[in-house]
């Protein structure tokens, strides 16, 4: 009787068992594409960075970032650098292919670097001692004018003058007496038009 | 790992009358996806093993199986799933026609699926288990049971994450043994 009662349980779970559903759509949608979001993004020669960033498709219309997964490369590491997907520029202008890969699947976007073409210390005049911020501005290649130059530059100082940088925002402390303050970008020596050094004179009595 | 399946094999040992035996089995499945995901699979499966042991005590069980697969789970193309089982089988003697068992263990597996990045997902699983050997004779038994076993895939991997997957799989199945 155990046995016959045992049998028809296992039946009746091999019925149950053996009627069951199938799912006919993928649970999770297929990777159909990757892509940089950006459509041919630009960067000035002067910027402090800029974050590019990456998407992945799906076969059922949707889409993901997928900026920290895919592996980011550019052609010209003499014009810009990468770590991830964000860009800086190395040199005052010039052009690089950034690509994103994973697997078998790729995406490239031209990104150009726009060039400084002149530059002029805009700091404010300082005549008592202290410790005051140091700015300049630029103009560039694409007409842009009067832009705060971030990166790529160097200040330097006589007369005692220390500068400090933090946070890409430069300071300088100054003492009594002439002080000259020279601001340096692109200290690039195998162009026909280098940008020559700005120097300003601040005096403190 | 290896000193589990020498605790397996130690104890399988320790019985006097073990004997080396083989088997085959099939049976259907339904397959249950975990964590609110809306997902089944029905299929039918079949299995290859060999064991050491006896009918009614202990024995261990090597065995490989093969799953059919009918749904579309992880691709538009899954394929069949194999995979490989060991199991510790205990067996009780109540001087009855059957020989009511007990098993556990755990397996691994994979399956080919047709996606942009992944063509394999690999799988592992514990196993419960439990029915009945119908002896024939000495050499001869039917086996019925049932096989819970808990899934845990790989990751589905779409760039942006990879998404894990589990489920529950009940399994029902017949199977003849030949004891040597």
């Amino acid at each position: 009787m155990n046995l016959f009662k045992t049998s028809f349980l296992l039946l009746t779970a091999f019925f149950f068992i053996a009627c069951g559903d199938n799912t006919e759509t993928p649970i999770t949608a297929d990777v159909s594409s990757i892509s940089i979001d950006q459509t041919n993004p630009t960067i000035r020669s002067t910027d402090a960075f800029i974050n590019l960033t990456a998407s992945a498709q799906y076969t059922d219309g949707t889409s993901a970032d997928a900026t920290t997964k895919v592996n980011w490369t550019n052609s010209n590491y003499n014009v810009v650098s990468m770590l991830g997907g964000a860009v800086e520029a190395v040199a005052n202008g010039g052009e690089s292919n950034v690509s994103i890969s994973y697997a078998d699947f790729q995406d490239t976007q031209a990104l150009t670097v726009h060039k400084l073409t002149s530059f002029f210390i805009s700091s404010a005049d300082i005549n008592t001692t202290g410790v005051f911020p140091l700015e300049a501005k630029g103009n560039f290649d694409n007409n842009e004018t009067n832009i705060t130059l971030v990166k790529n530059i160097v200040w330097t100082a006589n007369n005692g003058a220390t500068i400090s940088i933090a946070d890409n925002i430069a300071s300088i402390t100054i003492y009594v007496g002439d002080t000259n303050i020279t601001a340096t970008v692109f200290k690039e020596t195998n162009t026909s038009s280098p940008i020559a050094p700005i120097t300003k004179t601040y005096t403190v009595n | 790992m290896k000193k589990i399946i020498l605790f397996l094999l130690l104890i399988s040992s320790l019985y006097s009358d073990a004997k080396v035996y083989i088997g085959s089995s099939y049976g259907f499945l339904n397959e249950d996806y975990t964590n609110g995901i809306d997902a089944v699979s029905s299929a039918q499966m079949a299995k290859l093993k060999v064991g050491y042991g006896d009918r009614d005590a202990y024995a261990i069980e090597f065995s490989l199986e093969y799953i059919e697969n009918n749904s579309k789970i992880f691709s538009a193309n899954d394929k069949e799933k194999y995979g490989f089982n060991v199991e510790l089988v205990k067996a009780l003697d109540f001087d009855i026609m059957i020989n009511p068992f007990f098993k556990a263990g755990f397996g691994a597996g994979f399956l080919n699926v047709e996606r942009a990045i992944q063509k394999t997902i690999n799988y592992s699983s514990f196993n419960l288990g439990a029915g009945f050997f119908i002896p024939l004779n000495e050499h001869f038994d039917f086996e019925v049971g049932y096989d819970y076993k808990y899934l845990t895939y790989e990751g589905v991997d779409t760039i942006a994450e990879k998404i894990s997957y589990e489920s529950n799989v009940n399994v029902a199945y017949i199977g003849f043994n030949v004891r040597f």
